[in-house]
């Protein structure tokens, strides 16, 4: 096989180093983007996927659909989602207590603290800490500690001004740890004031 | 799983003790949402007897969770600035609010509401964040854990972790230190036999501003001055001021002086 010009063996693996064929059978591009979610460490935006197997973004987003399809079937365990700008393989939800018998996570939920100070982040980024506390009332040098340790957010350059404070805004992690496949998908903010603040 | 049950973790909501006062019961924080959408007369609320509670509960915990406390002192903070402004009257040259539902306050009243509003509005978002993190954390990714779980779980920093970070900074600071520090080292008991020559060199008379000539680091101040008092405190020099706020001069006792204490 290794001089054939077709850039697939039988398996549909392609060779080191050298580019698919376009005309991957659409058969085999399913259980292709299939094994590399499953391998990904992270999530793969489409773009990506469409650059490793050769083919165009249209045609990745189709097998996508269908495989995401097929995995919501009860036969599966795994389901694909779209987070934070890519897609990602995912256990679910119903096995949860399985895997953490097996993996035993060490999970802290963030404080109510850090929560408000993230919201606000998410919400007002990019934002300084100083624009932070004025809402919060209170100090946030900690819970902003705390948020920048668990890659949930990340500084993005200084505001332009007396002291060019550091300011901060949200990471891909954020967007994946809350499940969400991008900022856009948060409710507006004035759905949290709209119910019975306004009329007080 | 309910998200409420996972192991390992902590609900937000039920770590705010339970206060029992009249008319003030139950979670402080859902009565301090009350308060804030104006639910609940501020005025009403028994701030200090609720703090006293509070206080209460925080000593009876076995470790000091800093988060909480910090949560509650911020939380206690607003409820008083609420109550002390529903409390001072509004003053009449103010201008008259819009006709809101809400009883008039002045001025200030308004934009107090409209700041709790937009925390209200941030504790909300926050709410639904907790939803979304509880309904993701029950999903496992491919290729295994995130990587913020390597970082240290600094959610729940501890007096260790904080004596730890100064350490870190401290020595930091330490290392910085030998710069500062001229070619000879520098001790007071040096300065001490320093200053007792450049006396007799200068017949025995010096002024204070002249010890402290040239350009002396902070160091070597604070040494030269440390130096100073202990000669004094021996009583082998003498310092006299003739004038309030006058310049300070500086008198080696020679001999006898030495023996003196």
């Amino acid at each position: 096989m290794s001089g054939g010009a077709s850039g697939f063996t039988e398996a549909g693996a392609p060779r080191p180093g050298q580019l698919p064929v376009p005309g991957l059978p659409p058969n085999r591009l399913v259980p292709l983007l299939e094994a590399v979610l499953f391998a990904a460490t992270e999530p793969v935006p489409v773009r990506r996927l469409a650059e490793i197997a050769g083919v165009s973004e249209g045609q990745v987003e189709a097998a996508l659909a269908e495989l995401r399809g097929r995995l919501e079937e009860p036969a599966h365990g795994v389901e694909l989602l779209r987070v934070a700008g890519g897609y990602r393989l995912f256990t679910k939800k119903a096995y949860a207590p399985y895997i953490e018998a097996l993996l035993q996570p060490e999970r802290t939920q963030l404080s109510p603290a850090a929560l408000e100070t993230l919201a606000i982040i998410a919400y007002k980024q990019p934002i300084t800490r100083g624009e932070i506390e004025a809402i919060r009332g209170v100090q946030c040098d900690h819970t902003i500690k705390t948020l920048l340790d668990r890659q949930l957010i990340r500084e993005a350059g200084r505001r332009d001004g007396p002291g060019r404070p550091i300011l901060y805004a949200t990471t891909p992690l954020f967007l994946e740890r809350f499940g969400l496949s991008d900022l856009k998908e948060l409710p507006p903010p004035e759905s949290f004031l709209a119910r019975d603040g306004g009329a007080g | 799983m309910q998200p409420g049950e996972t192991p390992a973790v902590r609900s937000g909501e039920s770590r705010w003790p339970e206060v029992r006062l009249p008319g003030f019961e139950g979670s402080l924080e859902t009565r301090f949402q009350q308060v804030e959408s104006g639910a609940l007369d501020a005025r009403a609320v028994p701030v200090g007897a609720a703090v006293r509670q509070v206080l209460e509960h925080l000593r009876s915990e076995r470790e000091l969770d800093l988060e909480q406390a910090t949560a509650f002192l911020g939380l206690m903070a607003r409820l008083l600035d609420t109550k002390t402004r529903a409390l001072v009257p509004s003053e009449p040259e103010a201008a008259p609010p819009p006709a809101d539902a809400g009883e008039p306050e002045g001025a200030g009243a308004e934009e107090l509401v409209e700041r709790l509003l937009a925390y209200r509005a941030f504790k909300e978002a926050a709410g639904l964040l907790r939803r979304y993190e509880a309904e993701q954390a029950q999903r496992f990714p491919s290729g295994g854990a995130e990587p913020a779980e390597h970082t240290l779980r600094s959610d729940d920093v501890g007096l260790e972790e904080l004596l730890a970070a100064f350490q870190r900074i401290w020595e930091r600071a330490s290392a910085l230190e030998p710069r500062e520090i001229p070619r000879e080292r520098l001790t007071v008991a040096k300065r001490m036999v320093d200053l007792v020559e450049a006396l007799r060199a200068a017949d025995g008379h010096l002024t204070f501003t002249a010890l402290f000539a040239g350009e002396p680091s902070r160091r070597e101040v604070v040494v030269t001055f440390l130096a100073l008092l202990e000669l004094v405190r021996q009583g082998r020099v003498r310092l006299r001021q003739e004038v309030a706020f006058g310049e300070i001069s500086i008198r080696l006792e020679e001999g006898d002086g030495g023996e003196r204490r």
